[in-house]
């Protein structure tokens, strides 16, 4: 593994796999801003396969995998060149693809990884400027002094390995551009809904209750505000693990449908 | 040219309707997933190979920005 210094060096490899003319196939879908997140706090490295490139995030406990390669066969053939890695720590590789049944997955698969979890992408199309919501006196934006409870809170519920979990920079980034809700609780966050809007779209990134404060519908006021916030958006739009039927179910009667989108979350097996 | 452009599109996002004078990226019609795979669309029906350094949002912005890299590989 090399350690990676700039985003040119990514470019690069880019170039040189598109200049085979053989085809390309990758799981590299993190923006430039991104990739530049991970330079400054240098946890990003890199490995050469002969017509592939493997990029490798360095998280706590684990590493995240990402690929470009000229076809399946060959990123099978080349992630000989990450054995090594593999039979130390925890890969996670994300595959995300309209294809329920893609060959990047049976590649992993047959390489000994196993499938860790499937989120599904659901959406819908609405634009409704005049939705009301009522005001409600224990839920507030979030601010930034709230921001390493918020990552407690975030670390704490959620799977790192299956959710990609934002560092304090995009919660802060987040806090800054109004896009956290919380719900308080004797001065304590006991509920939280996050968000980001591009445009027409509006995404719900991360929407929690803490498990002693269910079912009194502290989760669906959240979402009443995360959907006032997007009122001027036309796609609502988040990732659900396939397996949560309950949170399926409650987003259909919103209006949310599963799209043809897949995020299959693979990890290798001897370190499931 | 640009109604092939129009074509991909559609098919990668048919819930939308890509017109002339929008920014995909700053409206949020378009992600860092669907450029990947306009990229790989592009590749195929115009027979080219667009560069690593050519794969950035600016380029495909727009569908005048689109069709300014295609006429750079050569397509008309």
């Amino acid at each position: 593994m090399i350690p990676l210094t700039t985003f040119e060096t990514i470019i690069e490899n880019i170039n040189q796999i598109k200049s085979f003319k053989k085809g390309y196939v990758t799981n590299l879908f993190k923006t430039e801003k991104d990739i530049k997140s991970y330079l400054k706090q240098s946890k990003i490295f890199y490995s050469l396969g002969s017509e592939s490139f493997f990029l490798i995030i360095e998280n706590d406990s684990f590493y995240n995998l990402f690929f470009i390669s000229t076809s399946n066969s060959q990123l099978s053939k080349d992630l000989s060149v990450l054995k090594k890695l593999i039979n130390c720590k925890p890969i996670v590789v994300d595959i995300v693809t309209k294809d329920a049944f893609p060959l990047e997955k049976k590649v992993f698969e047959e390489n000994d990884f196993k499938n860790y979890t499937t989120l599904v992408r659901m959406s819908r199309m609405k634009y409704d400027p005049d939705i009301q919501t009522e005001s409600n006196p224990n839920i507030f934006l979030a601010k930034s002094e709230q921001v390493e409870e918020i990552l407690g809170l975030l670390y704490t519920n959620f799977d790192q390995k299956a959710e990609q979990l934002p560092d304090k920079v995009q919660v802060l980034e987040w806090i800054n551009n109004n896009c956290i809700y919380t719900y308080m609780h004797d001065s304590k966050i006991i509920g939280l809904i996050i968000f980001e809007i591009i445009g027409i779209t509006l995404y719900l990134r991360y929407w929690f209750v803490n498990a002693g404060f269910r079912d009194r519908k502290i989760g669906s006021e959240l979402f009443s505000y995360f959907l006032h916030a997007g009122k001027e958006t036309k796609r609502q739009l988040f990732w659900v693990l396939q397996s949560n039927e309950n949170a399926i179910k409650r987003y259909k009667h919103f209006g949310f449908e599963a799209e043809n989108m897949f995020n299959f979350v693979l990890i290798n097996k001897n370190k499931i | 040219m640009n109604n092939r452009i129009l074509e991909k599109l559609k098919e990668i996002r048919p819930e939308f309707h890509f017109e002339e004078n929008i920014n995909f990226i700053e409206s949020g019609m378009l992600d860092s997933f669907d450029i990947v795979s306009l990229v790989t669309a592009l590749d195929e029906e115009f027979k080219i190979s667009i560069e690593g350094t050519d794969i950035l949002p600016e380029n495909f912005s727009t569908l005048e920005a689109i069709s300014n890299l295609l006429k750079k590989y050569g397509c008309n």
